[in-house]
């Protein structure tokens, strides 16, 4: 390389001899006693500089490099899915259809597949105490209004018909 | 100057020889670094802020600094930034009358010697602030293509060519009358 520098100067010394022959120096003289206070002028400035602040956004945000971030990232996403897997995995609370079964006390239903007779239903109705139901024969249809009534059916839906 | 540099260095580093160690590296380079800015820019007033202002970058940034190029080559490079910084800030080229202040020494013997200096400076500003930057670094601070390269970020071909196209300029500058 050195050589092909040399080419390049021999070159340019055929090619532009004013500037090659004799090596022009510029004039760039400072006044006189520059350079010898210079240092002191230069470490003035430097004393009078502000202190370095410790930024501590910066100190954090270096030390919470990319790859911090990014594994840091990855477990939080881990951690907020795992409700979500755990309901996916747990057969115990897998979504069933809605059960009439579970919204009644298991003392309140009377299973009627229990009971094969009709009779046997009536006197299971007898033990639970809804005694009117159990001799339908000698119900009135007074009676059976003022039943329905007490219960909270509008009678102008019975006195209608009759 | 290897072995003188990488002693300098190691002092720079360390916070107990820090300011004893960037005075040394001021005395040393501050002759060379002067003269090269004061051509780019063309007066001791605005040569002498960029100068301090290249040692106060350097000392903000020397824990910076890797020994992997030399200290010269790094300081010529945050100088010729600066430089440059300066004169887009400025947005002026420097005119072509010779500076006032100019304090000439005899170049050359020859009664001829300080016209042709004063003729280079007044050609030196009427190049593009780049090149202008190679001329000097190569003519005049005599550094290889490869440091330039490393100063200036730019390729060697590409600085060869910037400096055939700046010789080229003056030689014809000088010329004329």
């Amino acid at each position: 390389m050195k050589k092909e520098e040399n080419t390049d100067d021999e070159f340019l010394k055929d090619l532009y001899p004013g500037l090659f022959e004799d090596k022009i120096v510029a004039n760039a003289e400072p006044p006189e006693g520059y350079f010898e206070n210079l240092p002191d002028m230069v470490m003035d400035k430097i004393h009078a500089l502000p202190e370095k602040r410790t930024n501590i956004s910066a100190k954090v945000i270096r030390f919470i490099n990319i790859r911090n971030m990014a594994i840091a990232g990855t477990a939080a996403i881990f951690l907020a899915l795992i409700p979500y897997f755990k309901s996916i995995f747990n057969t115990d609370t897998k979504p069933t259809e809605s059960s009439i079964y579970s919204l009644y006390d298991e003392n309140d239903f009377i299973d009627p597949d229990m009971y094969t007779d009709e009779a046997d239903l009536y006197d299971a109705l007898a033990v639970e105490g809804i005694h009117s139901l159990v001799n339908t024969e000698n119900l009135t249809d007074e009676e059976i209004i003022e039943y329905l009534i007490n219960e909270g059916y509008n009678e102008d839906l019975f006195l209608e018909n009759i | 100057m290897h072995e003188g540099e990488s002693e300098l260095i190691k002092r720079l580093k360390q916070k107990a020889t820090r300011e004893d160690g960037f005075r040394e590296l001021v005395k040393t380079y501050q002759e060379p670094l002067y003269r090269h800015i004061r051509r780019m820019v063309g007066n001791h007033q605005d040569a002498d802020d960029v100068l301090q202002n290249t040692f106060i970058k350097s000392w903000r940034f020397i824990d910076d600094f890797r020994a992997d190029s030399k200290l010269y080559t790094w300081l010529y490079r945050i100088a010729s930034n600066e430089a440059l910084s300066f004169l887009r800030a400025k947005k002026v080229r420097p005119s072509g009358n010779v500076d006032a202040e100019n304090h000439t020494a005899p170049t050359t013997d020859g009664p001829d010697s300080e016209t042709i200096s004063r003729k280079l400076e007044s050609a030196l500003k009427t190049l593009p602030d780049k090149q202008r930057q190679v001329f000097d670094l190569k003519y005049f601070s005599e550094l290889k293509y490869e440091e330039i390269s490393e100063i200036t970020g730019t390729s060697v071909g590409g600085l060869k060519a910037s400096y055939f196209h700046a010789v080229k300029k003056i030689e014809a500058f000088l010329k004329s009358d």
